[in-house]
């Protein structure tokens, strides 16, 4: 049995090592791009049917950021969006034969998190100054800033284990199973793994606009000199 | 060597039987809460289940953890080489 | 365990492109659109507000106009109403007012018109009446009543006052005894000696026959006279009868 910590590399560009992952990444991307040039090709006034399910999942995706950050939806949309569109739909290609989630792979949750890790500095930033956000750090009293940048690294290191293992822990138990009954047995868990995926691109969607909107809310109290809130 | 495959076999299934049994018992809790939550303010529902799936997944990172461990010790023992 | 670096650079390449070309290409287009509906539902719905503000002004006009119009007939009604009923009242105290005074011209010239036509039938009857007993008493002129009017005219010029009697007794022109029919000459001498023994005095008398008297001695003065005859009284009679008519 391959290990699930171990990359299959395909071909090497130049001294690049292209692994499976990136290439299965390649495909999705242009699934998704194509994908939404053609369906966003025509877009009018009165909603075709294929707008309407277009304009619902953006309208779903806005809702869930105005619930979670209580901000408006616009700047945060294209990134936290594209992060459950590309998770969404990389956990479940492993429901096409033959393709391995790239989301099963240590490097491209490992990307994905850090990818949060930065913008959560960068909306940071953008939000409140470089002063403001590293007075972030300082809430809500100075004696937690070691213990506010651990967590800052952990959190993301704990977003990228939790999606890494879920996805790696599906494909591997359906690995298993298949390996032993091959024929309708791995259905049910394949089921599980919808699920599965779907909740953990929905949740690391949220975690990561949960992040951002602490570190932009911090960011905003301390600018503005108002007195710290108290810890939850 | 034998042996320390031998155990590096029966820790890693300690690892997740052992870190399986907490985080059930909490995900166990936080759904029995969300449901009677869910029950006493049906209107909440939204909130309540966005809250809890979040909370579900940080519950079961620590189950995570430890399959993380079983197969580090599985197929990257650094002690194996 | 180990981590491919390149591997983990090209797949946050990988993910950050299809970052920026999904915004591109999905995420801007479809929220603008969203956008743009909204934008126009408002503006639809404002314009739609405003007609509907439009023509709930239009409708208020229009039921204030009938309002104005229903007042302003109900009061044309009542008002012509009222002076119908006014015009009515007036025309029928009038015509009531009129009738009562033609009524009563009516009864007043009936009642004068019976009561001339009564006192003329009065009038008449007793001028009949009177006219018929002169006619009857004509053919009663006796001698004996000829005897009963001299001794009436005896009475009368007794019974006159002192001064008239004393007058008449002076009176120098001389004394006419009137009476119907010629008087026999020793009647003629009998009745002088009883008229100035009732006298007093020996005035000169003349005999005066007047067919008019019908019967009686009447005793004329050029400024006295002492009625005593049947036409006297008839005549007195038709006066009184005359009188009570009236």
């Amino acid at each position: 049995m391959t290990s699930p910590l171990e990359s299959l590399v395909l071909f090497y560009l130049g001294p690049v090592p292209i692994t499976l992952a990136v290439v299965t990444t390649w495909g999705i991307m242009i699934i998704l791009i194509t994908g939404a040039f053609l369906l966003t090709r025509q877009l009018d006034l009165t909603a075709t049917k294929r707008q309407a399910a277009l304009e619902l999942l953006v309208d779903t995706i806005d809702n869930q950021i105005r619930e979670t950050s209580g901000a408006e939806p616009a700047p945060y949309r294209g990134f936290i969006g594209s992060l459950f569109l590309f998770i969404l739909i990389a956990n479940w290609s492993s429901l096409v034969p033959g393709i391995e989630p790239p989301t099963a792979q240590l490097e491209t949750d490992a990307a994905l998190a850090t990818l949060v890790f930065l913008s959560v500095i960068w909306f940071g930033i953008r939000g409140s100054g470089v002063r403001g956000y590293l007075r972030s750090f300082a809430a809500p009293n100075p004696v937690m800033i070691p213990l506010n940048m651990i967590e800052s690294v952990t959190r993301a290191f704990s977003m990228f284990v939790r999606l890494f293992g879920n996805v790696m822990s599906g494909v591997f138990v359906i690995g298993i199973v298949a390996s032993l009954a091959g024929l309708l047995v791995p259905i049910p868990l394949m089921a599980l793994d919808l699920l599965t995926g779907l909740v953990q691109a929905y949740i690391f969607a949220v975690l990561a606009m949960v992040f951002i909107t602490s570190a932009v809310e911090d960011g905003a109290h301390h600018s503005k000199h108002k007195p710290p809130h108290s810890p939850n | 060597m034998e042996y320390l495959n031998l155990a590096s076999i029966i820790c890693a299934a300690f690892a997740v039987a052992f870190g399986a049994i907490g985080p059930a018992l909490a995900e166990g809790r936080a759904v029995a809460a969300a449901m009677d939550a869910i029950a006493r303010q049906p209107e909440a529902a939204n909130t309540i289940s966005r809250t809890l799936f979040v909370g579900l997944a940080m519950i079961e990172t620590t189950a995570i953890y430890c399959l993380v461990i079983a197969l580090l010790l599985l197929f990257a023992n650094p002690l194996l080489g | 365990m180990t981590i491919d670096w390149w591997t983990l650079g090209l797949q946050a390449i990988n993910v950050l492109i299809l970052m920026w070309l999904l915004s591109r290409v999905f995420w801007r287009p479809v929220a603008a659109a969203i956008s743009k509906r909204k934008d126009a539902v408002k503006a639809m719905l404002d314009a739609a507000k405003e007609t509907q503000a439009k023509a709930d002004a239009a409708l208020a006009q229009v039921a204030a106009a009938r309002d104005g119009i229903t007042k302003e007939r109900d009061t044309i009604l009542s008002s012509a109403k009222c002076e119908a009923d006014a015009a009515t009242k007036a025309a029928l105290s009038e015509a009531r007012e009129k009738a009562e005074k033609i009524f009563a011209a009516e009864k007043a010239s009936l009642a004068r018109d019976t009561d001339t036509a009564r006192i003329e039938t009065t009038k008449q009857a007793a001028e009949l009446s009177t006219e018929i007993a002169a006619k009857l008493l004509q053919r009663l002129s006796t001698s004996s009543i000829q005897e009963a009017f001299v001794s009436r005219l005896i009475k009368a010029i007794t019974n006159m006052p002192e001064s008239d009697r004393a007058a008449l007794a002076q009176t120098t022109d001389g004394i006419d005894l009137v009476s119907a029919s010629d008087i026999k000459a020793a009647d003629k001498a009998k009745i002088t000696t009883s008229v100035q023994k009732a006298l007093g005095s020996t005035p000169t008398i003349t005999f005066v026959t007047d067919t008019d008297l019908i019967a009686g001695m009447e005793i004329r003065t050029s400024h006295f006279v002492l009625h005593n005859s049947w036409q006297s009284d008839l005549a007195e009679i038709l006066k009184e009868l005359n009188n009570a008519a009236q």
